[in-house]
């Protein structure tokens, strides 16, 4: 084995993945070869969060606020242990759900109107606008009477 | 009878529901469809965010975090990546955030250590290789040091080293993740490698020195 390929099994004799043969071969060149015995030292020295499967549970590290409580197995896992997102999740749905509806009701309580240009476009030159709300309410107050507004199709030229 | 039999089909289907069918339940809002999502990947997540911090609280609210962040950005996944590799980078961007965020002092060279650290270099220093494997797993202190070692680099090449080594994904993955320049992964990548290297290489010179003292 030359140093090259004893350093790129390190990896997979720290994750125990190394066939019998192959770890021998690797343990027998690291006695033999200085350079990658310091090489594996200095390694190991990350190995332990970098290519470790697991963390260490018999050595709890104390938590910020000292009451971690031990992480479940996955098969006991539902919403119920996810406290902080189970609610967040619920407040942005339920702000999800109110944006909607309040764009929903903006949209139906403005009804379709007729402009200027459609009564002008149009040959009917008595067209009744009937879908300003705020006028409409305010003229309903003074008067039962529609609101007609006449365009006249005379054009006058004041420029001449 | 036939109503145990129907809860029991019920239960089977839930329980044996694919990724593509919570997704789309979940895209609807329904949140337990999520939450049954983020129970089947919550270990790859914590663990993921284990590479980078080592208090576990704040393992759990980076957790949190980016199951909040996976659901509301939801409508950016498309269906023709696999899931986990869409999540990944959610939780990479949090993490990314928060080594940001913490703005540590990098490249500073780790002097004191605690009793069980110093006994973890004795023993890396003097012990066999397999000697080294079996005790590392059950030690706190070789976890501690491990990540005050990686706590010196600057978070661009945290981020690189922990995807390119612990996650194993290529060159041209971890810049599809993070949104930069192959080239800036490889530069990366090179230079936390060679920091690495050089920072284990004297601590373990300084503990010689200390016990020759």
């Amino acid at each position: 084995m030359n140093c090259f390929n004893a350093r790129n099994d390190f990896v997979s004799l720290w994750q125990k993945t190394l066939s019998p043969s192959r770890r021998a071969e690797l343990l027998s060149h690291l006695q033999g070869c200085p350079s990658c015995d310091r090489s594996f030292r200095a390694f190991a020295l990350t190995a332990p969060v970098l290519y470790s499967l697991s963390e260490p549970d018999s050595e709890l590290e104390p938590t910020r606020s000292g009451n971690h409580r031990q992480p479940r197995s996955l098969g006991d896992l539902s919403m119920t242990h996810f406290p902080l997102l189970s609610s967040r999740l619920s407040h942005l749905v339920s702000a999800l759900v109110v944006a909607a509806a309040a764009v929903l009701a903006v949209y139906f309580a403005v009804p379709s109107r007729t402009t200027f240009e459609d009564v002008i476009a149009s040959d009917n030159v008595n067209a009744e606008i009937s879908s300003y709300p705020v006028m409409d309410g305010l003229l309903a107050q003074e008067s039962a009477t529609p609101v007609i507004i006449t365009t006249s199709t005379e054009v006058t030229d004041n420029y001449h | 009878m036939l109503a145990a039999l129907s809860s029991k089909l019920t239960d089977w289907s839930e329980a044996d529901r694919s990724d593509a069918e919570l997704i789309a339940e979940a895209r609807r809002g329904d949140t337990a469809a999520f939450g049954e999502l983020a129970s089947r990947y919550r270990t790859r997540v914590e663990r993921f965010c284990q590479r980078f911090f080592s208090d576990r609280e704040q393992v759990s609210d980076l957790v949190q975090e980016s199951f909040i962040r996976a659901f509301a950005g939801l409508s950016t996944y498309r269906a023709e990546m696999p899931f986990l590799g869409w999540l990944r980078a959610v939780v990479a961007n949090v993490c990314y955030d928060e080594l940001r965020r913490r703005q540590r002092k990098p490249e500073e060279l780790i002097a004191d250590f605690t009793s069980t650290e110093a006994n973890w270099l004795q023993l890396v220093e003097h012990s066999t290789p397999e000697e080294i494997v079996e005790a590392a797993e059950e030690r706190r202190a070789a976890h501690m040091l491990a990540h005050r070692l990686l706590d010196s680099l600057r978070p661009d090449d945290r981020m690189v080293m922990v995807l390119r080594e612990s996650e194993g994904l290529s060159v041209e993955e971890v810049a599809q993740v993070m949104g930069w320049s192959e080239a800036k992964v490889k530069i990366r990548a090179f230079r936390a490698r060679q920091f690495l290297r050089k920072q284990a290489e004297s601590i373990l010179f300084q503990q010689r020195r200390s016990v020759k003292k």
